[in-house]
């Protein structure tokens, strides 16, 4: 699926999104100018906490968010140069499965109980590709053999109850993927799996990213899971992205005092028993009532009267320009000090 | 996972559904964020955050749902409409000096006018006053059976949800024989076979139609009040009081009965209006109440003859008008009082 | 390990019987908790980690005696718990308490705070003076570091992080010794969890109280835990000091776990050595024969044994391995494992 005539910059170039929720209680700005870009073939995290927007930007790309409530009021979503918010309804919908593909945390809730999956996997051969039954049938257990599903053509005709959670996902990863889509967004894939379970449907993702050269969107709010499969990351706060990078730099130099604390905050499988855990204070704002300026001021540890006064504008390029950062005191010593022991984990 | 601030979660649950060809029913999508109110507790690190520490009023469910429910217009036009029929039940003299009884058969099927807004019927009674009377009877019959049956129904359903075992089987099989019998059919069996005597006062014949009603009306209850017991019987909630060492009567009346009344308000409210139409069918069919009590069923029934139909209108459309409106009014506050007390929308 | 041991479980089982058909006969059990024996002493916290269906939260319940055993015994200070009765059973509950997982369900949402947290001395009169209640509560309230004034709000005017502090405080209103956390931290946001950590072993150092941490989060246990016990399939496969479990563990399954745990630094990526286990954990009520590990064992068919079946060794499949120490040249901790064995 190479583009030889390529005219765009970047397979999806998000650009100043705004989502907004209205509800009777109020308006809710759950994405507030939210930019990024996705190569092909790279995998980029969005990492936040719940409430961090990051599920609604995923929603927001793929044109299902669910409105009302939510509303998108601004911003441009470039897929290989072309705006799908502008695209009309059967369109967009048109892109999702052979350009844009998603998955979700619970595959029991986004598979039919009441079809066979094998019968839901061909069903968008049928649809999509006009395939007759016979030829769907086929190339549906093939996708499940590739999924890794023991036995996939007796469990062809096998129902969604009939499987474990780590099957499911793998079901709903062969749906994604039939039919070979640029992009495949997984919104929190493995939350909802034993560890164990987890590792082996985050290897799948790999293999198949590779082998479907798909770029992977992958949101999470687990630091491991994004340490190990991510080339960049996105670090989401209220509505708002806070830090990207590189995964190394990330990692290895947090600049933004958001993603310190976090990485400090995690207990660590090689860190023995006890101390205090460094937590970062208070708690998420609401979305109905934002702190005025840096929505991370009431919680940072950092935070100056500026921060108080005016938003830091979103996301600046540092340094060498493969990192941004959105706040008032990234460059700031202090900072920056306290971001390099975080990194070390000696506290 | 989850959070400080769900709201989003939920968005992400109902996106998913959006996603999948089967439609799931829709959660409900106004309210969906929880008000965060953060206000300041300190934190471990020691940090005290300035959230937002104004003191407001402590809020109860009961007390949100009733916020939820003052900013519907049905509300209150519901409420006010139920609020004049009971008013006519309990005070009919507010409404006409007239009396229901006195009749002149000078004013025969004479159509509204002036001192007789609705008209007389064919006896020559005022219409608006047997109108405005026939509240009493219908109000009366539909507040006590609702009454009895959620008493019935809400005591053996939480007894059967609560204990389980052989005794929820036998009561429930009890509830299923009675749901299967038409309601309608049983009370006219009933009140052929013991028909209440004519002239009997208005409580004498009032208690014996509630008790028919609310015989036939209680498994519909008891079937909600059982299955919401069991559903909050396994809550976190009463676990941890039951760890606390708790007594079962402390459970049920502490813990799980409060918390699964909502659905028996809902259906009695439902209920209330099925009641009313009950009674009016009765009385049209001349049954239930004797003849000597002014109702709404006999109004309409007496009005019902072709002729009359087509040459007094009058005296069939508002007796069956004021029913009508009793059973939306209550309809329409027991669709209110669902949404205000629905947990998902807080 | 600080003090004498106070909570004993001896060879606890406890099955749910599978009913089916209009007449309800029993067509077989879910072994849920399938024989486990453990000491909690007084003052130390025992991390139990598992994956989901191990059994890890019905051996909490069972703790606290929400469900009785099949079969096996609790001792609490010598007495056996399943065999109290009334005032003896009441006062018996006063020193073993629970914190649930969900901060959602597990606060009714009628009651104001003041009520949850005063509940257990409603029920215990005789752990307040007539009078006290209030500021007894709000005692409590300071001490999970929430105001005091927020007595009189209700549940749901709280978020995720503040209701466990609520649990928290309802959990040790009555001074316990003994507090099952049953995954207090799964259901939070990464910041909010380290603050009810910390919570959690701060009460610990104040209150002197011993814990049963369950959880599936490796990392969090092995921080807040003493010893750690390792389950599967109903089973303790493998128990011990956090040290012992975490850098030497001895049992192929707590290899596996451990080694399935993301961790987040990138530049470990790759030099990892992930051991990637095969399928699912099988269905408690038809568990496999001899050690239950045998189907997803990843160590069984690279040993060199003379009687194999399908790959596995015989003694795996017809035996099951007893959780003992395994002295010569192995940690000292136990494991269950007939070829238990530090990674090479």
């Amino acid at each position: 699926m190479a583009a030889d005539d390529k005219t765009y910059e970047h397979l999806l170039d998000v650009r100043d999104l705004h989502v907004e929720f209205r509800m009777r209680t109020g308006v809710a700005k759950a994405i507030n100018g939210v930019s990024f870009h996705l190569n092909e073939k790279e995998t980029l995290a969005i990492l936040g906490e719940s409430g961090s927007g990051k599920s609604v930007t995923a929603q927001a790309i793929m044109g299902i968010l669910d409105s009302p409530p939510g509303f998108v009021t601004g911003g441009e979503v470039l897929f290989q140069g072309v705006d799908m918010l502008k695209m009309p309804r059967k369109a967009r919908a048109a892109m999702r499965g052979p350009k844009i593909s998603m998955i979700f945390q619970d595959a029991l809730s986004a598979l039919n109980p009441v079809f066979p999956v094998g019968w839901q996997i061909a069903e968008m051969f049928r649809i999509h590709r006009k395939t007759n039954s016979s030829d769907a049938m086929k190339a549906a257990i093939s996708l499940m053999e590739q999924v890794h599903i023991p036995a996939a053509k007796q469990r062809f005709k096998a129902y969604p109850h009939q499987f474990s959670g780590g099957m499911r996902q793998r079901i709903m990863i062969a749906m994604a993927i039939a039919l070979d889509p640029w992009i495949l967004i997984a919104d929190e894939p493995t939350t909802a799996l034993d560890v164990t379970v987890q590792a082996q449907i985050m290897a799948l993702l790999k293999e198949l990213q590779d082998e479907h050269d798909m770029g992977l969107i992958l949101i999470t709010h687990d630091l491991g899971v994004v340490a190990n499969v991510a080339d960049r990351i996105a670090v989401m706060y209220a509505g708002r992205l806070v830090e990207m990078a590189p995964v190394e730099e990330v990692y290895g130099q947090p600049r933004h005092p958001y993603t310190i604390g976090l990485l400090e905050s995690v207990p660590r499988l090689d860190t023995k028993r006890g101390g205090v855990l460094p937590a970062i204070g208070g708690l998420p704002p609401n979305l109905l009532a934002m702190p005025g300026g840096c929505p991370f001021n009431p919680r940072c540890r950092f935070a100056v009267d500026r921060c108080r006064q005016g938003t830091p504008p979103p996301l600046e390029a540092l340094d060498d320009g493969t990192r941004f950062a959105a706040c008032w005191r990234v460059d700031d010593p202090e900072v920056a000090d306290e971001a390099h022991r975080a990194s070390e984990g000696d506290l | 996972m989850s959070d400080e601030l769900n709201p989003l979660a939920e968005v992400v649950v109902e996106a998913e559904i959006a996603a999948v060809p089967n439609k799931l029913p829709r959660i409900q999508r106004h309210n969906l964020l929880v008000p965060n109110l953060s206000s300041a507790g300190s934190s471990d690190s020691g940090v005290t955050f300035a959230g937002g520490a104004q003191g407001e009023k402590p809020r109860s469910l009961g007390r949100d749902a009733w916020d939820d429910m003052r900013h519907r217009p049905l509300f209150w036009v519901a409420a006010a409409v139920a609020l004049v029929f009971i008013l006519a039940a309990a005070f009919p003299q507010l409404f006409t000096s007239q009396d229901p009884k006195y009749c002149d058969l000078i004013y025969s099927r004479l159509p509204p006018r002036p001192g007789h807004i609705f008209g007389n019927d064919f006896q020559g009674c005022d219409i608006f006053a047997r109108t405005v009377y026939g509240a009493r009877a219908s109000i009366l019959v539909g507040l006590c059976t609702t009454a009895v049956a959620a008493l019935i129904g809400g005591l053996l359903g939480t007894l059967a949800g609560y204990l389980g075992g052989p005794l929820d089987a036998v009561l429930s099989r009890i509830a299923d024989i009675f749901f299967s019998i038409p309601m309608l059919l049983a009370a006219m069996v009933a009140f052929a076979v013991l028909p209440v005597p004519p002239g009997a006062a208005l409580p004498r014949a009032v208690i014996q139609i509630v008790l028919v009603l609310a015989i036939f009306g209680w498994p519909n209850v008891f079937r909600l009040m059982r299955a919401a017991v069991i559903q909050t019987k396994p809550q976190e909630y009463v676990l941890a009081a039951r760890a606390l060492g708790a007594s079962p009567l402390r459970l049920i009346g502490s813990h799980i009965v409060p918390n699964s009344l909502t659905p028996l308000l809902v259906v009695s409210t439902i209920d209330l209006g099925g009641y009313i139409i009950a009674e009016a069918s009765l009385s049209f069919l001349g049954l239930g109440l004797p003849s000597t009590i002014v109702a709404w069923g006999r109004d309409i029934s007496n009005a019902s003859g072709l002729g009359y139909i087509r040459n007094a209108p009058f005296m069939l459309l508002f007796p069956a008008a004021a029913l009508c409106l009793a059973v939306l009014a209550f309809i329409m506050l027991s669709e209110v009082v669902r949404d205000a007390l629905d947990p998902k929308s807080r | 390990m600080s003090g004498e041991v106070i909570l004993e479980a001896t060879d606890l089982v406890k099955y749910y019987p599978i009913k089916t058909g209009i007449i309800q006969h029993t067509t077989g059990h879910v072994r849920a908790v399938d024989g486990v024996s453990f000491q909690l002493h007084a003052g130390e916290t025992l991390g139990v980690v598992g994956e989901s269906g191990c059994g890890k939260s019905t051996l909490g319940r069972l703790l606290v005696s929400l469900e009785n055993p099949t079969s096996g015994s609790v001792t609490f200070e010598g007495l056996d718990v399943y065999k109290q009765k009334g005032a003896a059973m009441r006062h018996l509950r006063r020193d073993i308490q629970i914190v649930f997982q969900d901060p959602y369900t597990s606060l009714n949402p009628r009651k104001t705070v003041g009520d949850i947290v005063g509940e257990p001395f409603d029920i215990h009169p005789e752990a307040a003076p007539k009078g006290s209640r209030q500021a007894k509560v709000q005692d409590l309230l300071d001490m999970v570091g929430l105001s005091p004034e927020h007595i009189n709000r209700y549940p749901h005017q709280f978020s995720g992080g503040q209701r466990q502090r609520i649990g928290v405080a309802r959990g040790i209103a009555l001074n316990p010794k003994v507090l099952v956390c049953d995954e207090p931290v799964s259901a939070l946001d990464v910041s909010v969890q380290a603050q009810v950590v910390n919570l959690l072993e701060h009460l610990q150092k104040e209150l002197g109280l011993a814990y049963i941490f369950i959880a599936h989060d490796l990392a969090v246990v092995r921080h807040i835990s003493d010893r750690v016990a390792v389950m599967y399939l109903g089973k303790i496969v493998e128990m011990g000091d956090e040290a012992e479990i975490y850098d030497h563990p001895t049992h192929p399954y707590t290899q596996a776990l451990l080694s399935a745990v993301p961790v987040p630094d990138p530049t470990l990526r790759g030099s990892r050595q992930q051991i990637m286990l095969t399928g699912d954990v099988p269905s408690p009520a038809n568990p496999p024969s001899g050690c239950r590990f045998h189907t997803r064992c990843w160590k069984a068919p690279t040993l060199d044994e003379k009687d194999v079946k399908d790959g596995v060794p015989a003694v795996c499949v017809n035996a099951e391995p007893e959780l003992i120490e395994h002295p010569d040249g192995v940690s000292s901790h136990c494991s269950a494992c007939h070829f238990a064995g530090e990674l090479g």
